[in-house]
């Protein structure tokens, strides 16, 4: 599976959120929640592997990611 | 915009606008629309002071809910019942594919048909917010999902938003007489914006489990597992068990944003 591209987005309101942004789909925006580091930072590593996951677990038993 | 909270004086020429009104234009502290600001009924003793903060939005909606319920069959012939109580349950068909496939099994014709749920005393939906519009709200509703008979889930759909911002409200709170008052913070939803139709999404879920989702699990009872098929929601009671769509439970629930 390759990455699914992803930005970060500072929350309107908690400054200690960060959201994961990707496109879904053509009609579709998402967001998650972005995983931090123990200094707020993002993890990019672990916040990839959540955007992958959550992608993967999004689709139909049987189709391929 | 919301009227000041504390000024040395506010005008009736203000609370006529933020009432939806044109400035300089005839009012009466008794009409319809600025007595709506503050929720007073015809010809009730008021002060201005009422108005102090009062907005022109719709912060909370009383839900009778319409109740559906479906048998699906799964994977190596397995079966699970599914349910999808609330209001508005068209706007999970309208939105399917922005939500990929977030948004339960029950199909698009059982969720199309005339049991949608209403608002009761029918205020106006398009002024749904806080502090200013966030749009018109066009479902609420509890689901679950997928194969997971027991994955409980809340939805919030918002419509004609015009622009992607995960903002507009901190917690989504559920009250009903009898029943545990559910809290769900916003920054713990899955947050979908659909280009078509401007509609933004929020939905919760025991699956993910944030904060606020932990107690989810709590508000859906039975199992959706054979051979019982007894889950309930405690959020929208209406019979378990049942494929029809049911509209006549008197369980309604409050939902209010704020």
């Amino acid at each position: 599976m390759e990455n699914i591209t992803y930005l970060i987005k500072d929350d309107t309101s908690e400054p200690n959120i960060k959201w994961a942004e990707f496109q879904l789909n053509q009609q579709s925006i998402c967001q998650i929640r972005a995983v931090l580091d123990e200094y707020n930072g993002v993890d990019t590593v672990a916040t990839q592997k959540k955007v992958n996951d959550w992608v993967e677990a999004s689709k139909p038993w049987d189709e391929l990611v | 915009m919301p009227l000041p909270t504390s000024p040395s004086s506010i005008s009736l020429n203000q609370i006529h606008v933020e009432a939806g009104g044109t400035s300089g234009t005839e009012a009466s502290i008794n009409d319809a629309d600025i007595r709506a600001l503050i929720g007073k009924a015809s010809a009730a003793q008021m002060s201005f002071s009422e108005w102090y903060g009062a907005a022109n939005v719709l912060s909370s909606v009383e839900i009778q809910p319409a109740t559906r319920y479906a048998y699906l069959t799964g994977v190596r012939g397995s079966t699970y019942e599914h349910l999808m109580h609330g209001f508005g349950q068209a706007a999970m068909a309208t939105y399917n594919s922005t939500m990929g496939t977030s948004d339960g099994l029950i199909s698009d014709s059982d969720r199309n048909n005339a049991a949608q749920g209403s608002i009761i005393n029918s205020p106006n939906l398009s002024k749904w917010g806080v502090s200013s519009t966030m749009g018109t709200l066009a479902c609420i509703v509890h689901f679950t999902t997928g194969g997971f008979a027991g994955q409980s889930n809340v939805a919030m759909i918002v419509t004609g938003t015009g622009s992607n911002s995960n903002s507009g409200f901190t917690t989504l709170t559920a009250t009903r007489s009898g029943m545990t008052t559910l809290a769900l913070n916003r920054t713990d939803a899955t947050y979908y914006y659909g280009s078509t139709g401007t509609a933004r999404i929020w939905i919760w879920s025991s699956l993910s489990a944030g904060s606020s989702e932990t107690t989810l699990t709590n508000y859906l009872t039975g199992t959706g597992y054979p051979p019982t098929y007894t889950n309930e929601s405690v959020l929208f009671p209406g019979g378990n068990g049942s494929t029809t769509a049911n509209t006549t439970t008197t369980s309604r629930s409050t939902w209010t944003i704020s």
